[in-house]
This record gives structure tokens, sequence and C-alpha cells, in this order.
């Protein structure tokens, strides 16, 4: 009959961690927001991005599009490489941010011993974001 | 048929299960803080045993274990499985009347003491009540620990040959 207990732990778990990926899908949609507006930020996040790409250009496509705009283009026309890809990928970031911010604030409820209020929170603004960055999205004010 | 009302106070109650004759009870929380459940049975004599739950223990840990870890991208969203090892033995027998009022309260963590403090209106005899550091868990933690440990590194070489495979080629 324990196993009912440990289930339990399990599926909060799983909250958890689907909350982890809510508030990083709600971080990447609030940059996106905020990168036409912010120079500065435009820079920092196409450091970082940059340089998580090219960590990863064994695996993913997108890397190589921004390795070789790295050996041709500028450094300009790399952010718009990037936010380019950012853009694209708004509609579906916005689907699994949503989704992932809803299951898990329905499973970190179920922990009776601790109440997660900061994840409710956090997953909260990440669906938040992802409206808004979905509506500037349809209404065309990004790229 | 026997009704059992258990009250714990909520001190130190850091989710222990308590099982009725085997039966996972469920507690709800009360306006002052105490957790209450009342329960049935047909059985005059019963057991009332107190353990706690760990994620680390149950049917196919391990693979939950590995589910978790591989769905949250090697352990960087999986989350940390939780460090406390302590755990309690409680066991109390109990000669029941028709309506029995049970108070427990939880101990701090010592091994040396008491893990519950029992109030009751019916005959009742402990045979366990004390803390204990869950070696099982704590080994599987370990085990967890290591296999992670493998499994990145296992990453790491294969996108270091992938990487030098593309470069040669």
């Amino acid at each position: 009959m324990l196993q009912k207990d440990i289930n339990r732990l399990h599926l909060v778990h799983l909250g958890k961690m689907l909350n982890n990926y809510a508030i990083l899908g709600g971080v990447f949609l609030l940059l996106t927001v905020l990168i036409p507006f912010v120079t500065f930020i435009v820079y920092l996040v196409g450091v970082v991005i940059a340089l998580l790409l090219i960590i990863t250009v064994a695996f993913y496509q997108v890397g190589f599009d921004i390795l070789t705009a790295l050996g041709d283009e500028t450094f300009n026309e790399l952010l718009n490489v990037i936010l380019t890809h950012m853009n694209a990928m708004i509609p579906y970031v916005f689907g699994i941010t949503v989704a992932f911010a809803v299951a898990s604030i329905v499973l970190v409820v179920q922990d009776k011993n601790n109440k997660h209020i900061a994840r409710i929170v956090f997953a909260s603004m990440s669906i938040l974001f992802g409206i808004i960055a979905l509506a500037m999205k349809l209404m065309g004010v990004l790229i | 048929m026997y009704t059992v009302n258990i009250t714990i106070k909520p001190q130190n109650y850091n989710g222990y299960s308590l099982l009725l004759d085997g039966k996972l009870l469920k507690f709800k929380k009360q306006e002052g803080g105490d957790y209450f459940c009342s329960a049935e049975t047909e059985n005059k004599n019963v057991e009332l045993t107190v353990t706690k739950a760990f994620e680390l223990d149950g049917k196919g840990w391990f693979w939950t274990w590995l589910a978790f870890f591989i769905i949250g991208c090697f352990g960087i969203f999986s989350g940390e499985y939780g460090r406390n090892y302590k755990s309690i033995r409680y066991s109390l027998f109990l000669d029941l009347n028709e309506m029995n009022n049970i108070e427990l309260t939880f101990n701090t963590y010592d091994e040396r003491h008491k893990a519950v403090f029992c109030k009751c209106d019916c005959p009742a005899s402990e045979t366990l009540n004390s803390f204990f550091i869950d070696e099982k868990i704590k080994k599987r933690r370990k085990i967890t620990k290591l296999v992670g440990l493998a499994l990145w590194l296992a990453l790491i070489a294969a996108a270091v040959t992938t990487l030098a495979i593309k470069i040669i080629g």
C-alpha cells in the first residue's frame, strides 16, 4: 500500500521537472519579446545562444546555420539568424510551455507536505509571457 | 465495526505514511494545523504502523529514476532526489473499542529517543518506536549518482566522437 505514497512522490517529482521546463520556456519567450526593444539583451542573448548552439553543434542543424553565419557574415547578421530561429520557434515553445506549466501546477499541488508557491507563480508567469509573445508574433510586432 | 480517529500534531511530521492493518490512511489538515483521519475496521485487534515513503523505494525505482534522468535532459531539469534518509520504525498494536481516539506527536530526529509519543483511549502496546537512517535508500542514491555520472561521460564521449567524425569526414 505504501506504493501509492511512492507513486504520489513520483508525480510531484514529475511536476517539478515539467515546471523547470516551463520556466525555461517562459524565459525564452520573455527574451523573444524583449529582444526587439533592448539592444543589450540582443547581444547578451546572442552570445549565450551562439555558444550553446556551438556546443550542441553535433546534434542540431541550427548549430550549423550559426557556424556558417559566423564564418561568412558579420555579428549582426549572426544575431539575425538567431532571432529568426527564435521567432520561428515561438508557437512551438508557447504550446510546450503552456502544456508543461499547467501540468506542473496540477502535479505539484498533489504534494501534501510542501507548498510549492514559487513554482506555481513561475509557471503562471511563463504562461503569461507565452501569451504576450504569441500575441506580439500574431500582430506582427516581432520579426 | 470499529472506528479509529487519528490526530497527528503538525510538529516534526515529515510526511510519514501511516498504515492501519496495512491499509494506507489519508490525512486531512485541520484548521488548527493538526492532521486528522477517521478509519473504520472490522477487526478488534489491529496494527498501526508508521513509515516513510522514499522515491527511491518501491517497485522499479531504478527505471523510474532513469526515465526521469533522461526526460530531465540528463538530470539538468529532473531535480534532485532528497538527501534526507531519516526514516521511522513505529508499530502499535491496538485492542479497539467501538470508538477510539489516538493522538500522535512526532519527536525531533534522534536515534536515541522515541520517535513517536502516542495518546490513546484504548489498550495499546508499542513494539517498535525509533528513528533510523535508511541505508538502503542512501546506497540507492549513491548508485543513481554513479550511473548518472557514467551516462554523462558516455554522452560527452559520443558527442566528441560524432564531432570528430564530422570534422574528419
